[in-house]
């Protein structure tokens, strides 16, 4: 299993192997080693180098988010893909660590070009994650530290199917400087995801009160004082309005935390 | 809420009568207060004035000490002064740490001190000064009869406590003055019945907003969760009729063991594209117009084969006759795409459209085509004409080997 001579190994978590086995032939044309795949992030044996995980978000187990953020932990570079994942998850998923994202129906030689990337380190941005990327910034600006005018029509470029080479000469940008602007892309994504979507604690009350507990039965759980649970509330309708502009704005604290907890498929 | 005593001014006077008149049994939930407990911050709002007005009242028993000289006993004063001073901090104490005035030992503690301070008062005074110490004396007592009044209300010992300090001002204040005494018993009973009506009705009032604010957040989460499930059976409805109209029919040839004809596959592909957006945006609608109109587009060329990567933002829709031709431009893009682009049919397809205009990208990665082989304006269809009448712009950016961009774009 020696990775020399390779551009890297790779290995490919899907819960339906059938769906990745073409894929896996055109990695492994392409010049990766292709270790023999997994239908759950828990079996990869973390010490084993792999240089690019691509994963699956539909899994047994953890999944999505949760998955990503697993393999991140371990250090591993991931590459999501789904056939059927929403923005929301997809930029979840990329808050949670990963490298970039590709549609699963995308045609191998998009994969393996995605692949490469991740696997030298740096950020694939696919059509759709592109979109997803420039839609959450118009609808959830940031303020200081938000993406600037040339990310956008960079953004732009992706979304309408430019490959990086492209865009770099598009914009006359030396390459280096394109994946460090891209960079900078997925950290406001992920800064912005931070800050309009809730907390685990937030999370952890918008479950409980889904769960119909009361305020002082939810801080019992929590072991927090009583009165911080409307102010949990309060910052949870906060960002529940701001992530859902169609939202009527009076909505109550706790109602606003129902209604987006049981969206989340929270409890 | 933690209460002191068994006596609840809460729950004494509320017979569980519902003041919406709805029946409690109907609710499928009983409407609690969530947001802020508005009764027991009423309950420790009165009893913070209370303590302030025991303050204030404390003060006046300083007076007599002006008076130095003519007391019989200055130094009762003092003490007077002293223990009504000391009394007025331990009340503002408990009530902070309490919050409420129904509290047993608070009013014990008050309404002795208050007796005991008339009597020393008195002895202090002497006969010749009864009347100027005794009327500093007098509003301490009558802050008393509030605190039953707030604190007991109507209920026994009340009225005894009352009817014991009337009696103890008459006997102490008695020698001195004759009409006076009229108007200071009437006191006591006035301060006692102001406070009981002021509490009953401050803590009615306290109850009703609490009820009220219950109330609206119930209705307020039946309203949500009535919409929740009306989404969720539209919800379902479309994905029943999505699985037996459009999957099924697939999954059931294939059953069937026949052989799989071009026919099929195209069908399958173009299914599984529609279940793919079906799970992603959980309904199929698209609005009208503009946005209707490319779907259609990208449907036909799915349908047809084409490995489509759609991104739409549609934000405001071009006028008709625009959008139309629009699409009709790029349905002939992505029909060149089908039949020139060779064996790579994977393309981009995007398309915004704001109020500022309308740019549609038709990308693909095919083996492209060198545009100076290609006559002007030969090989460009009529549709692309069309979009240029209408004051758009066409651009077609292709290399052999690169695959082809075909760019429209139009301005408000």
């Amino acid at each position: 299993m020696s990775t020399a001579g390779t551009l890297g190994t790779v290995v490919i978590v899907d819960d339906h192997p059938i769906a990745m086995e073409s894929l896996e032939a055109r990695l492994a044309d392409a010049g990766f080693t292709v270790l023999v795949g997994v239908t759950a992030v828990e079996h990869l044996e973390p010490v084993i180098p792999i240089d690019v995980v691509v994963c699956d978000l539909r899994l047994p187990g953890r999944c999505g988010a949760e998955a990503v953020a697993h393999l991140h932990a371990q250090g591993r570079r991931v590459l999501a893909t789904s056939g059927v994942a929403t923005a929301d998850e997809v930029l979840d998923v990329m808050a949670a660590g990963a490298r970039g994202f590709i549609a699963k129906t995308s045609p191998s030689a998009v994969f393996v070009a995605a692949v490469s990337r991740v696997a030298r380190r740096l950020v694939y941005l696919s059509a759709e994650l592109a979109h997803y990327l420039g839609a959450d910034a118009n609808r959830r600006p940031l303020g200081t530290g938000d993406i600037g005018a040339l990310e956008r029509d960079v953004l732009r470029c992706f979304e309408q199917g430019d490959s990086v080479d492209e865009v770099a000469s598009r914009f006359g940008l030396p390459l280096d400087r394109l994946d460090l602007l891209l960079e900078g892309i997925l950290a406001a994504g992920t800064t912005r995801r931070r800050r309009h979507m809730p907390s685990p604690r937030e999370r952890e009350v918008m479950r409980l009160v889904l769960g119909g507990l009361s305020h002082r039965d939810v801080a019992a759980r929590m072991m927090v004082a009583p009165y911080t649970v409307p102010d949990y509330l309060k910052s949870i309708k906060a960002k529940y309005l701001a992530s859902h502009p169609e939202a009527v704005s009076d909505v109550s604290p706790l109602n606003a935390a129902r209604l987006w907890a049981s969206e989340l498929g929270l409890g | 809420m933690g209460r002191v005593t068994g006596y609840d001014p809460m729950t004494a006077d509320s017979t569980g009568a519902d003041p919406t008149g709805r029946a409690a049994a109907t609710r499928r939930e009983p409407p609690t207060a969530h947001g802020h407990a508005i009764a027991p911050q009423t309950e420790s709002r009165l009893a913070t004035a209370m303590a302030a007005c025991r303050g204030a009242m404390a003060v006046l028993v300083f007076v007599p000490l002006l008076a130095w000289e003519r007391l019989a006993h200055p130094i009762l004063a003092v003490v007077s002064a002293a223990v009504a001073t000391a009394e007025a901090l331990w009340l503002l104490r408990r009530v902070r740490s309490r919050r409420t005035l129904v509290d047993s030992t608070l009013i014990s503690v008050d309404v002795v001190t208050a007796m005991a301070l008339m009597v020393v008062g008195g002895v202090a005074a002497g006969s010749t000064q009864l009347n100027k110490v005794m009327t500093e004396v007098l509003p301490f007592a009558l802050a008393s009869a509030g605190f039953v009044g707030f604190g007991l209300g109507l209920r026994w010992p009340a009225p005894a406590i009352i009817a014991l300090m009337a009696g103890t001002w008459t006997v102490v204040a008695l020698p001195g003055h004759d009409l006076k005494i009229v108007s200071d018993l009437l006191g006591f009973g006035l301060w006692y019945a102001v406070s009981t009506i002021a509490g009953q009705e401050f803590r009615k009032m306290a109850r009703l907003t609490e009820q009220a604010q219950a109330d609206a957040a119930w209705s307020q989460q039946q309203v949500a969760e009535r919409t929740r499930e009306a989404d969720v059976a539209r919800e379902r409805d479309i994905t029943h009729r999505e699985i037996h109209e459009h999957l099924l029919p697939i999954v059931d040839a294939v059953g069937s063991g026949k052989p799989i004809g071009d026919r099929l596959i195209r069908l399958a592909a173009r299914e599984a594209d529609r279940a793919r957006r079906l799970i992603m945006d959980g309904r199929l609608g698209t609005r009208p117009g503009f946005e209707a109109l490319v779907a259609d587009v990208r449907d036909t060329y799915v349908d047809a084969g084409l490995q489509i990567t759609p991104v739409f933002r549609i934000v405001a829709d071009p006028p008709p006759d625009v959008g139309e031709a629009i699409a009709g431009a790029a349905r002939e893009a992505l029909c060149n795409v089908l039949k020139y682009a060779g064996p790579r049919q994977d393309v981009n397809f995007y398309v915004e459209a704001t109020e500022a205009g309308v740019e549609v990208v038709v990308r693909d990665r095919g083996i492209g085509f060198d545009p100076d082989q290609v006559a002007p304006g030969g090989g460009f269809s009529r549709t692309y004409e069309a979009v240029r009448r209408r004051g758009g712009q066409v651009t077609v950016l292709s290399r052999p080997g690169e695959g082809t961009k075909v760019t429209f774009r139009w301005q408000a």
